[in-house]
């Protein structure tokens, strides 16, 4: 990290490194989060933490990577500690819930609808999971990288991953309305397995 | 294929990686393999989860504010690491050594009636082993501060505040000391406490079996003001132990710090919010929303009063015993001739005391002694009256 002296190049510097990554910080949290209100707080105390973390950050990972990691862990602290509060969730996220229409099977559902009810179905996996997925398949990090921000065992990540995989498929699979009509489904699922 | 060779190349076909041999092969099998093809498309989905999610405008103006509102202190210079070790390593050899000395000076203080001329060396070494090992402890990653003096390390109280990335040390200091000067002394320590605008939180005195009494305090003294007020302690009676403790709350205090700053912008949220509300079911929400990130408000800024109260102020508890007039040991340095002295009159005072404890021994056994006597004096009659029939 190169050693700026005043609080102008300081800031400078911090806002050149995380302004682009800003919207990846955003999404992190929102997809740890599972909505809006809580994402922003998350992401805004990850911004703040950065900064204030700044001048020790040493470069032996990558800026990204090292925001990820507080992000995710900012998130995992907040699922840990969220009281069962009235969230604003209520008023502005209605869009989020699984839509009650009548149902197709997921391919063939429209992206913009799968992508609603794979948001509901990231809320129902536990957050540590949750973090190794929202960085390897949704941010799309090496798992490497993820390994890095989440500051665990390669293979640790690597089995919370396929095994996030595999619950998410699990949620998404129990939506009656989309397979419970569609025999075929269930019956080459069992017998594949 | 099957299934699980299939889901383990699902990630290189995603990422484009896939030799075409392989690609075909995973075509067909997707094509036969509901449960596959569910995956690949969960796994294309996961990728595009975000697209329509647009970072909100308020959150990127108020992370840019808020850093542009932290004071920013300017970045240190890294210390090496071997550095750090050697400054652990030296103070650690400081401590010990002044330890030692010390030890040697208590043992010499409790061996001897008189305490021998520049003892007070070692007193002073295990002092300065004190602050060199606060200094290793709470200022490892800061070199240069470790040159700075006592004072200007412990800032005082309002600029603390004001400073967010100051270390935050709660320190806690007990000096056990003994005076002849009871009444005079603990007269002193209040005037001057009262002076460096410290208060006493708790006070005790308690009279011993042997009459002497000793004073059990608790003192809340400005952190910037610590180090001076334990040298003026020192001076004092005759100091007997001390020790320091420095517990750095630094991280949990940023956190908290963060934590409120977070909730204070979602209370300014829910307030702009609050003035659009359209229906009474969204008014209800929002009320229990800002009683709530209230209550988390009210709760870090109590957590960061607490932590501030503590840091500002470090406690001192400090044991005051009385010595009497007998005991002989020194706070200061003494001559020959003082030793002589002092010896003398240790003498005739020990003297004085055989005297008094003789006296009352044979107060005590004066009735006997006077029965007995009587009793012998009676026989001997006897016997003399037998002898002259």
């Amino acid at each position: 990290m190169a050693v700026t002296r005043n609080r102008e190049d300081t800031i400078a510097a911090f806002e050149a490194l995380a302004i682009p990554l800003e919207k990846q910080v955003y999404h992190v949290c929102l997809n740890m989060m599972g909505n809006r209100e809580d994402a922003e707080d998350c992401a805004q105390e990850t911004m703040l933490k950065a900064f204030r973390g700044f001048a020790r950050f040493e470069g032996r990972s990558k800026f990204s990577t090292w925001l990820y990691s507080i992000a995710t862990n900012v998130c995992l602290d907040a699922l840990r500690t969220r009281r069962d509060a009235v969230s604003l969730e209520v008023l502005q996220e209605a869009g989020w819930e699984v839509a009650d229409e009548a149902p197709e099977a997921y391919e063939r559902l429209e992206a913009a609808e799968r992508r609603r009810l794979l948001k509901a179905a990231l809320k129902e996996l536990p957050p540590d999971f949750k973090a190794a997925l929202t960085l390897v398949d949704l941010q799309g990090l090496p798992y490497q990288e993820a390994a890095e921000a989440l500051e665990l065992p390669l293979g640790t990540v690597k089995s919370r991953v396929s095994r996030a995989r595999n619950q998410l498929l699990v949620i998404l699979s129990r939506q009656p309305e989309l397979f419970g009509q569609n025999p075929r489904h269930n019956g080459e699922r069992r017998e594949k397995r | 294929m099957n299934c699980k060779r299939c889901e383990s190349l699902l990630d290189q076909y995603l990422d484009g990686l896939m030799e075409a041999s392989d690609k075909a092969a995973l075509k067909e099998h997707l094509h036969g393999c509901a449960h596959c093809r569910l995956r690949m498309q969960v796994l294309e989905d996961s990728r595009r989860i975000n697209e329509e999610d647009e970072v909100p405008v308020s959150f990127s103006a108020s992370w840019r504010q808020a850093i542009q509102d932290e004071e920013v202190v300017p970045m240190k210079r890294q210390t090496p690491g071997w550095t750090k070790w050697l400054a652990m390593a030296a103070a650690l050899v400081v401590v010990v050594a002044g330890t030692w000395l010390t030890g040697n000076e208590l043992n010499r203080i409790s061996g001897s009636p008189v305490k021998p001329a520049g003892g007070m060396a070692g007193g002073a070494g295990y002092y300065s082993g004190l602050e060199s090992a606060d200094s290793a402890a709470n200022y490892d990653m800061d070199a240069p501060a470790m040159a700075e003096s006592a004072m200007t390390r412990s800032a005082p109280a309002p600029q603390m505040a004001a400073q967010p990335q100051e270390t935050k040390i709660i320190r806690t200091l007990s000096i056990q000391s003994a005076t002849r000067n009871f009444d005079a002394d603990y007269q002193t320590i209040r005037q001057d406490l009262e002076k460096i605008g410290g208060r006493v939180e708790n006070a005790e005195v308690r009279t011993g079996s042997n009459g002497l009494r000793t004073a059990y305090l608790t003192l809340r003294v400005p952190a910037a003001r610590l180090d001076s007020f334990a040298e003026q302690l020192k001076g004092m009676g005759h100091l007997q132990s001390i020790s320091e403790s420095a517990q750095d709350v630094s991280e949990r205090y940023y956190d908290t710090d963060a934590r409120l700053k977070t909730q204070l912008a979602k209370m300014e949220r829910l307030r702009a919010l609050m003035e659009k509300a359209a229906s009474v079911e969204e008014l209800i929400s929002l009320e229990s929303a800002i009683a709530d990130t209230q209550y988390q408000i009210d709760s870090y800024t109590g957590q960061l009063k607490g932590m501030d109260s503590q840091v500002n102020d470090a406690t001192l508890n400090l044991t005051l015993s009385e010595m009497s007039a007998l005991d002989t040991a020194e706070t200061k340095a003494e001559t020959l001739w003082d030793r002589i002295a002092s010896g003398t009159v240790h003498m005739w005072q020990m003297l004085k005391i055989w005297a008094a404890d003789a006296a009352v021994f044979l107060a005590a056994v004066l009735p006997v002694i006077i029965l007995i006597a009587i009793v012998v004096i009676i026989i001997k009659a006897i016997v003399k009256r037998r002898n002259k029939k």
